[in-house]
């Protein structure tokens, strides 16, 4: 019965795992080096991932801007630790992002993507609008389109872009990577890659948080992220770090995520602010910058940095709170920008996320109009940094544990919020090192024959059709383990708890697909079921509650610096999982 | 069953989870469809196969009340099938083991139940 | 092949089974129609037919197993009047009620159940049902009476609830009302009220309704008609994906918006709110922990015992001690009349979460049966777990599983997600009350409904309610005796008078309104919108409330009616139904919108928490606020506190005994 699956054997020196936006600059520097380079993609490289709808800003420290102002590199650092990280950052990576995330824009801009503006006061004519720092630090830019562009350049390039398949295993022999298995999401039928070098770019574990609403979908970042690299990575017995940081179900999540970005930097600079029912100012819109000042002024960087901690602290409300005073709705409000403002602020919305659509629908069906209509929204009280500060641990050259292995973006720990630019110049660089490593190796190891034969029998087993499960069941019983017994309320005995309960569940179900879009539904919830199991070990470990990034244990009601000011890292060793504290140093 | 390779796919929307709140078993079930009549959310349909029991068709409205299974003439042609995500467990006093309804290796029957 | 999906994947299409009948019309006359075939509806039926009307009683399922004690029930409250082992008086124990929630409460239905519910229950068992421990299961017991082998429940000095094995109550009353001749109108849902000349706050003279399988048009004539259905259930959660599995009451809408819509007044609406911990609890498995694991001994993760006390913090050890009064107290208040009279959860006691927080008990805590006298386990497991609604199967499932109440303790939920739906963080009980079982918090359940008089008759002429339709309505008992009231005055009232004449221009209307959705082959079917009102409904309609959020609430509402007229869809009689009910839902929770927004206190009493208004229960906010709908505008009244009079005096001019 297994032989009906059809296998298509695919060779290729370096495989990239996830065509996101780390995943397709991987694969365009890797064919710089002659290389044969191939994408596997859940889904199509076109619009998938996080930046597939859009993105319309980017952090990065600007060479031709910043130290005109006098705002290093180290200030940008320290910046990020201090207000994005509490600390607890890989200084290292959080350099090496920092200092290459504009070499990457300029690369972007080769590839067709816009970032030059004629109204721009800047020397280079740039956008520049506060992010995640003391000092306007993002660059706004066209980049609805980005991942259209990075498809476009990767395929003349030569890559070899494989879509609608979902790996599910690496492949290794003798700790050398040799490949990895995939099933079709459409075509049921397996894939078997065989590599010299491996990149993972697959991305976060947001789907393992149920929507409050219980209507699928209501989420700001892509179903696709079901932590499927984390999930392959435990199973090669690779060390993950920061799993615990994941976020509690959000009781205010719901519509609107388009808006919902929290405070009104970035996509809604200048001229957001939020307001109260009664117009009364929550968080004003976010100061600018002078650039007419720029070369004749400079900043005092601790000053700044000082101020700005002070002014973060002041403009993160806790909304949940003020609701409870009856402070509420909330709105985002553009009415006292000028027409230029509003203009700035609807081009920005129009290239980010699922925008441009919103506003188009909001012109369209509600006469919206900007000047004179707010948008009420409900603020997301926790981030999704959160998920993003978890992920492998790798060097500066983006290597594993694991020789040939590489990661990069979201698939990465230990820099929370590095986002955009964390996706491209980890991307950028485990490519490059990828190809290096694949012309250096001269065979193929082959693909583990026995690996296959499981991958083939659990397959038809879940095609078997019949009495078992439906992935969506399954998905929410792990969902609700998650809510219950490690969601707000965290304390030793539930996260024990929580971890038998997802051990029983996992042991009693028996998956059941009809067809390979389900199959690989299948795979994803049991990804997720994985995750679970390791967020709630790793809760149980972290024996304190953080600020930043945020983790609370309810028995622990302290930050405990001192001992845990350090990455927690788990990995899979003799069939148990063992921990370990690496502390900041 | 064979693997659905040999056999035509049709596409369906997705079956709205749970999928399954109540199974009926062919060698027990007469076809009578006193089930279909007296179900509170009317979740079931005949069977276009006569003497075959009822179609679950609107599984996600189930209330899990259990009339069908209380008002059925026969014994054991109806089960309850709780989903996944909400099944309560408990705990052995002796041996501090949970277990809960559907577990893979479960406990026996309790013989003497209270009446 | 028995489901779908299997027939769907071998290309069998399947055709709906019952013939389609959309707008065919379809003319039933009786002296009194019922709407609603539950617990209320069949008394209703009953007792109108031993006056001798011709009643015809329509249900929305069917009438055997329909309503929310259609799975069974496990405990029979108010048994007083008429109970030899009861020493109470009907007046005490009603006034002390009402006096618990200082007259925010039904004093009418509470009463009259009071003095019928003992009687009723002997009827019932007449008809057929099982509420003696015949078998001597329990002799020797406490809780038993040894002469009447009755067994008693919570209160076992003053025996006013008895444990019933409620399985047998449904069936018996189905035939009951067959062997009286009542003409039974199974799958078909009222949807509206015909009044005289068509128009509103007329008198009613009958109804219109829907047949959910064939959606074949039904018009009801009728001198009388009693409106027995049931609550919104969903207007705060829809039933999608697992949600069906929380409900205690079956997952359909309330009718009695259609009243509304003739003009009728309704109170206590703005009591019908959200609760905190709705969602937490899978009731299927449990059993209410309030009632049905009522004296259950809790314990934590580590064994450690959590002390049940009584409201001056007194240790109650044994279960005779947690089924007495205090001392002090003459008897014991039924879980939702709170007082600090009668209050279990003594002031200054820790919430499980400090509890927790400060390290004294250890999460997840369970209900230990093994600690229990054996006779009290056997009652909670065997009997009332194996009769009480959806726990019966908990009873069948978990013993062929293995569970032995004599080995095994069963996992509470409640505690652990204080907030998972919605933003209200309120609901966390007393450890010392058998909470963590999974309770739900149903305000629902005792929240707004139309307004009565001593005829249990509503502002509308030839208008009676029973059971959740009243405000205020309570449980079983109260359902069966409100029931068997009305239907004795519907059927006096329709001696007297003539079939009214049906208006068509009121036909057609309703036809146009309800098979709106039936034109059209795609749009929003009735999961969407549901899902829109609940969202409305838990962001603007939370806790706190206050007017800027709520006319926001309102406003939103509005346009899912736009949309609801403008582009709901449902492809089969069935769906057609559920977005029938789904546009109910919408009226509903319109009502408490209004009813909301018109009372400018905060109060204790109804639960209702406004920041614009947070003084609770000023002296000039003590009344009933009524609302009501005339010439499409809502029409804001009130009625005194205690409006009833004197209970007694009153309830013997009007019992019609």
């Amino acid at each position: 019965m297994n032989s009906q699956i059809k296998v298509v054997p695919i060779e290729t020196d370096v495989l990239i795992i996830g065509g996101g936006l780390a995943g397709c600059m991987a694969a365009i520097k890797a064919r710089e080096y002659g290389v044969r380079v191939t994408i596997a993609e859940k889904a199509n490289t076109v619009s998938s991932g996080c930046a597939g709808s859009g993105i319309d800003h980017m952090w990065a420290y600007l060479p031709t801007i910043h130290p005109e102002i006098g705002w290093s590199i180290e200030d940008l650092v320290e910046d990020h630790s201090e207000g994005m990280s509490g600390g607890l950052v890989d200084k290292d990576l959080l350099y090496f992002v920092a200092s290459q995330a504009f070499d990457r824009v300029l690369d972007l801009e080769k590839f067709g993507i816009n970032f030059r503006y004629k109204d721009s006061k800047l020397p280079d004519g740039f956008r520049v609008v506060p992010q995640f720092h003391s000092v306007p630090d993002a660059l706004n830019f066209d980049g609805r389109y980005i991942k259209k562009y990075l498809t476009k350049e990767t395929k003349k390039r030569g890559v070899t872009i494989v879509n609608r398949v979902m790996i599910t295993d690496l492949l290794t022999t003798d700790g050398q990577v040799s490949g990895a298995l995939g099933i079709g999401t459409r075509d049921e039928e397996i894939y078997s890659f065989s590599a010299k070098s491996v990149v993972f770019c697959t991305g976060r574990v947001g789907r393992l948080s149920k929507a409050v609403t219980g209507v699928w979908g209501n989420s700001s970042s892509p179903l696709t992220e079901t932590g499927d690299g984390r999930a392959m990575a435990l199973r090669a017995g690779l060390p993950l770090i920061n799993m615990e940081f994941f976020p509690p179900p959000n009781p205010f999540a719901m519509g609107n995520c388009e808006v919902n970005l929290g405070a009104p930097r970035n996509t809604l600079f200048p001229a957001g602010s939020i307001t109260g029912p009664n117009g009364e100012v929550i968080v004003p819109r976010t100061e600018f910058y002078d650039w007419d000042k720029l070369g004749r002024e400079k900043v005092d960087p601790a000053e700044t940095r000082k101020r700005w901690l002070a002014e973060r602290r002041k403009a993160k409300p806790q909304y949940a709170k003020l609701h409870k005073e009856g402070k509420s709705p909330f709105y985002l409000d553009l009415t006292d920008a000028t027409d230029e403002e509003v203009e700035y602020v609807e081009w920005s919305i129009s290239n980010e996320g699922r925008g441009y659509r919103f506003l188009e629908y909001m012109k369209k069906h509600e006469d919206f109009n900007f000047r004179r209509d707010k948008i009420e929204f409900t603020p997301t009280t926790r981030g999704m940094a959160s998920t993003a500060s978890s992920g492998l641990m790798v060097n500066l050259d983006m290597e594993t544990g694991i020789g040939g292995l590489f990661a990069a973006g979201d698939d990465v720990g230990g820099v929370p919020w590095k986002s955009a630019p964390g996706a491209v110049t980890m991307g950028w660089r485990a490519g490059e090192m990828a190809a290096n490593r694949a012309s250096t190796q001269k065979e193929f190891l082959g693909v583990d024959g026995e690996r296959l034969e499981a991958l083939k029998a659990l397959c038809t087993e879940m095609l078997q059709g019949g009495r078992g499960h439906h992935w969506r069941e399954v998905e929410l019983a792990v969902q609700n383990v998650m809510d219950y017994y490690c969601g707000d309320v965290r304390t030793g005995s539930l996260l024990s708890r929580g971890i038998e309960r997802l051990g029983h569940i996992k042991a009693e179900v028996s998956y059941n697909a009809t067809n390979a879009h389900e199959l690989m539904r299948c795979m994803e919830v049991r990804s997720l079921a994985e995750n679970a199991d390791l967020i709630m070990r790793s809760s149980l470990e972290r024996k304190e509650t953080r600020k930043l990034p945020s983790f609370v244990r309810t028995d622990f009601p302290e930050q405990d610096d001192l001992n845990w000011l350090a990455f927690l890292s788990v990995r899979l060793q003799d069939g148990r999982l063992r921990f370990e504290r690496l502390p900041i140093t | 069953m064979n693997t659905k390779r040999d056999e035509e796919v049709y596409v369906f929307p997705n079956a709205p989870t749970p999928t399954r709140p109540v199974i009926f078993d062919p060698d027990h079930c007469n076809g009578c469809n006193k089930c279909v009549s007296v179900c509170i959310m009317d979740i079931l349909l005949p069977n276009p196969e006569k003497g075959k029991p009822p179609l679950v068709v609107f599984p996600d409205e189930c209330w899990y009340d259990a009339c069908c299974e209380l008002h059925c003439p026969e014994s054991n042609a109806i089960r309850l099938n709780y989903p996944l995500m909400w099944k309560v467990p408990w705990k052995r006093k002796e041996t501090g083991d949970y277990h809960w309804v559907g577990e893979k290796n479960p406990l026996p029957p309790n013989p003497k139940p209270p009446v | 092949m028995d489901s779908l999906a299997e027939y769907a994947n071998a290309g069998v299409t399947v055709k709906w089974p019952y013939p389609i009948r959309y707008g065919e019309e379809k003319e039933v006359t009786g002296d009194v129609l019922v709407l609603g075939g539950g617990i209320a509806g069949c008394w209703a039926a009953i007792s109108a037919a031993k006056k001798g009307a011709n009643v015809v009683l329509v249900e929305r399922a069917a009438t055997i197993a329909s309503g929310s004690g259609g799975p069974g029930c496990d405990h029979w409250s108010l048994a007083i009047t008429g109970n030899p082992a009861c020493p109470l008086t009907a007046e005490e124990v009603s006034e002390a009620i009402i006096d618990s929630l200082e007259g925010h409460y039904n004093g009418i239905s509470t009463y009259l159940t009071a003095r019928e519910s003992y009687d009723t229950l002997l009827e019932l068992e007449k008809m057929g049902a099982k509420i003696r421990d015949t078998e001597d299961e329990f002799k020797g017991a406490a809780f038993r009476d040894e002469e009447t082998k009755l067994l008693y429940a919570y209160d076992y000095t003053n025996k006013f609830t008895v444990r019933v094995w409620g399985n047998t109550f449904k069936p018996a009353l189905y035939k009951e009302c067959k062997r009286l001749g009542v003409s039974i109108q199974d799958r078909v849902m009222a949807t509206g009220l015909l009044t005289e000349g068509g128009n509103e706050g007329n008198r009613v003279i009958g109804a219109m309704g829907v047949n959910v399988r064939t959606g074949e048009f039904m018009v009801f004539k009728a001198k009388a008609t009693v409106m027995c259905t049931a609550r919104s259930t969903r207007v705060w959660y829809s039933p999608t994906e697992e949600t069906g599995l929380y409900y205690l009451s079956p997952p359909t809408a309330g009718g009695s918006t259609m009243a509304w819509r003739a003009g009728a007044e309704f109170t206590m609406m703005e009591k019908t709110h959200q609760a905190g911990t709705m969602i937490v609890g899978p009731c299927h498995g449990a059993a209410h922990p309030g009632n049905t694991w009522f004296p259950a001994t809790m314990v934590d993760a580590k064994g450690k015992e959590i002390p049940y006390v009584d409201r001056d913090n007194n240790v109650l050890k044994t279960v005779g001690e947690r089924n007495r009064p205090s001392p002090g107290q003459k008897f014991m208040l039924p879980d939702h009349y709170r007082t600090d009279e009668y209050d279990f959860i003594p002031p200054g006691t820790m919430t499980i979460e400090e509890m927790v927080e400060k390290g004294e008990y250890t999460l997840p805590l369970f209900a230990d049966l093994t600690r229990m006298p054996e006779e009290e386990r056997r009652v909670i497991f065997g009997l009332m777990v194996g009769q009480e609604s959806k726990s019966r199967s908990t009873y069948k499932y978990y013993t062929e599983a293995g569970f032995d109440p004599e080995k095994d303790m069963l996992q509470g939920f409640q505690f652990i997600a204080p907030y998972a739906y919605g933003i209200t963080g309120v609901g966390r009980r007393s450890p010392t009350y058998a909470s963590a079982l999974g309770s739900r918090n149903v305000r629902t359940a005792y929240g707004g409904g139309l307004v009565v008089d001593w005829d249990l008759r509503t502002s509308l002429d030839g208008l009676y309610a029973a059971g959740w339709s009243i405000f205020s309505g309570g449980a079983h008992p109260e359902a069966a005796c409100t029931g068997k009231y009305a239907g004795r005055h519907a059927a006096e009232f329709a001696t007297g008078i003539s079939q009214g004449d049906v208006d068509r221009k009121q036909v057609e209307n309703e036809m146009r309104r309800i098979y709106g959705s039936t034109k059209r082959n795609e749009g929003i079917d009735w999961k969407e919108l549901n899902h829109g009102i609940n969202k409305v409904m838990q962001v603007y309609c939370g806790e706190p409330k206050g007017d800027e959020l709520m006319k926001l609430g309102l406003d939103l509402l509005e346009d899912l009616k736009w949309e609801t007229d403008t582009r709901s869809f449902s492809t089969d009689p069935h769906k057609l139904s559920r977005m029938i009910e789904t546009m109910e839902i919408l009226t509903t929770a319109e009502m408490i919108l209004h009813a909301s927004m018109a009372r400018k206190a905060s109060s204790k009493y109804l639960g209702f928490k406004r920041w614009d208004y947070p003084t609770m229960d000023p002296e000039e906010w003590r009344k009933f606020i009524t609302i009501k709908q005339e010439a499409g505008q809502v029409k804001l009244g009130e009625l005194p506190l205690r409006y009833w009079g004197d209970l007694a005096e009153n309830y013997e001019a009007h019992c019609l005994l």
